[in-house]
């Protein structure tokens, strides 16, 4: 698993709200708006956080935790702080945007950080070849955006036979690229 | 019934299916219906506005402009006034906005900070200001050590356009923007539509998304 050194990342409520659920939960992977912004310090997401987490948690536990199910939505929890919605997948789940949950899990990345008064904070998400071919995977208006957000902050950093072996299609693959050239 | 080689060009880019990247080859000429040398014609005018980004065979575009066809005259400052944006930053945080604010008269804030203010739906990133003199205030902030660049976090914006009512130039800009501002524009318009004149049509589970993550908040 690749580790990324203490970074200082811009106060943001959204990586605030990703270390108190890290605290809460222990072991998830961030996906969608907050692994964007630690893989690229930038924050311009809604007020929700998605997140795997690793381990076989029940509703049970999560409600012992705070976590409620708010209203529908399929996987939107409320937290005890109330300040951010948060989209909570299993380990059970098959995939999440065409890629399967274990391999998000198992390829993810960690991120250090310094938070409140000099403390360390570990965060995990997911990494950025993942994360890139997931993004193209949805293809929602935010979701371009965001692939665009990682082509400006972190095209050098792409490893682009991982992205191949993922999408294990050439067309996706040019694609993908093409898209991030632009 | 006429109808113009533009409004021909915006017709062939609305007819393409959601993709986020077209080729020329196999999407745009055949959604043309017209001769190779036409859709680069059409190529050329959609990239003139602003709404189609590319190099060589492959581009992208703006789907929130193209999914808003009746709006597109209203649109078109809002477009050309982004297509003429200049990037700044110095620190490249928060400094550079708290900077900006404190030292330059600026005529209106658009996009992240103002649909932050309007509806606190979703963080701020950029500080977007429309200003009188874009010049002037470009060479003021060189003058204190920030660089214009691809990456700056103040980006100036020449006045194109209306801005008799705030919060349409302000939900309009959100759309000519599109990306994650086009949840803005869908927050304005959910929670300001009584003080909107024109209006957007947008995707129906994406404003249910937008309507479920709206914090009640008091409206001024």
């Amino acid at each position: 698993m690749i580790s990324h050194n203490i970074k200082k990342y811009r106060h943001s409520p959204l990586l605030n709200e990703a270390i108190e659920v890290t605290n809460d939960l222990g072991s998830v992977t961030f996906i969608g708006a907050a692994a964007v912004f630690l893989h690229t310090n930038k924050d311009r997401g809604s007020q929700d956080l998605d997140f795997i987490i690793d381990y076989d948690a029940t509703d049970e536990q999560l409600q012992e935790k705070r976590y409620i199910k708010y209203n529908d939505r399929r996987n939107g929890y409320t937290t005890k702080r109330k300040t951010i919605f948060v989209d909570i997948y299993k380990n059970t789940n098959a995939d999440i945007s065409g890629i399967p949950t274990k391999t998000i899990i198992n390829t993810a990345e960690r991120f250090e950080i310094n938070a409140k008064r000099g403390r360390i904070n570990e965060l995990k998400a997911a990494n950025l070849e993942v994360l890139i071919v997931m993004k193209y995977n949805a293809r929602r208006n935010q979701d371009i955006e965001d692939l665009e957000t990682l082509a400006s902050y972190s095209r050098r950093k792409i490893d682009w036979n991982q992205i191949k072996s993922i999408t294990n299609d050439d067309y996706h693959y040019s694609r993908i690229r093409a898209l991030m050239h632009i | 019934m006429y109808i113009t080689k533009q409004e021909l060009a915006l017709l062939s880019a609305q007819r393409l299916d959601t993709k986020p990247v077209y080729s020329m080859k196999d999407d745009f000429v055949p959604s043309t219906f017209k001769s190779k040398r036409t859709a680069y014609r059409y190529r050329k005018y959609l990239e003139s506005i602003g709404v189609l980004k590319g190099k060589r065979g492959n581009f992208k575009l703006n789907t929130s402009v193209i999914s808003q066809l009746h709006l597109i005259q209203n649109l078109l400052p809002s477009i050309k006034s982004l297509k003429n944006a200049r990037k700044f930053g110095r620190n490249y945080n928060e400094k550079d906005i708290k900077f900006f604010k404190k030292n330059i008269v600026y005529q209106l804030i658009t996009l992240d900070y103002k649909a932050w203010e309007l509806t606190k739906y979703q963080n701020p990133s950029d500080l977007y200001a429309y200003v009188k003199d874009i010049d002037e205030v470009a060479n003021y902030l060189k003058d204190n050590k920030f660089k214009e660049g691809k990456k700056g976090r103040v980006i100036l914006l020449p006045m194109i356009g209306d801005f008799s009512n705030e919060i349409q130039r302000v939900y309009l800009d959100c759309i000519a923007k599109g990306g994650r501002s086009t949840q803005d524009a869908i927050a304005i318009n959910l929670l300001f539509w009584e003080k909107l004149v024109y209006k957007g049509h947008f995707n129906i589970e994406e404003v249910k998304i937008v309507q479920d993550n709206l914090k009640p908040i008091d409206i001024p």
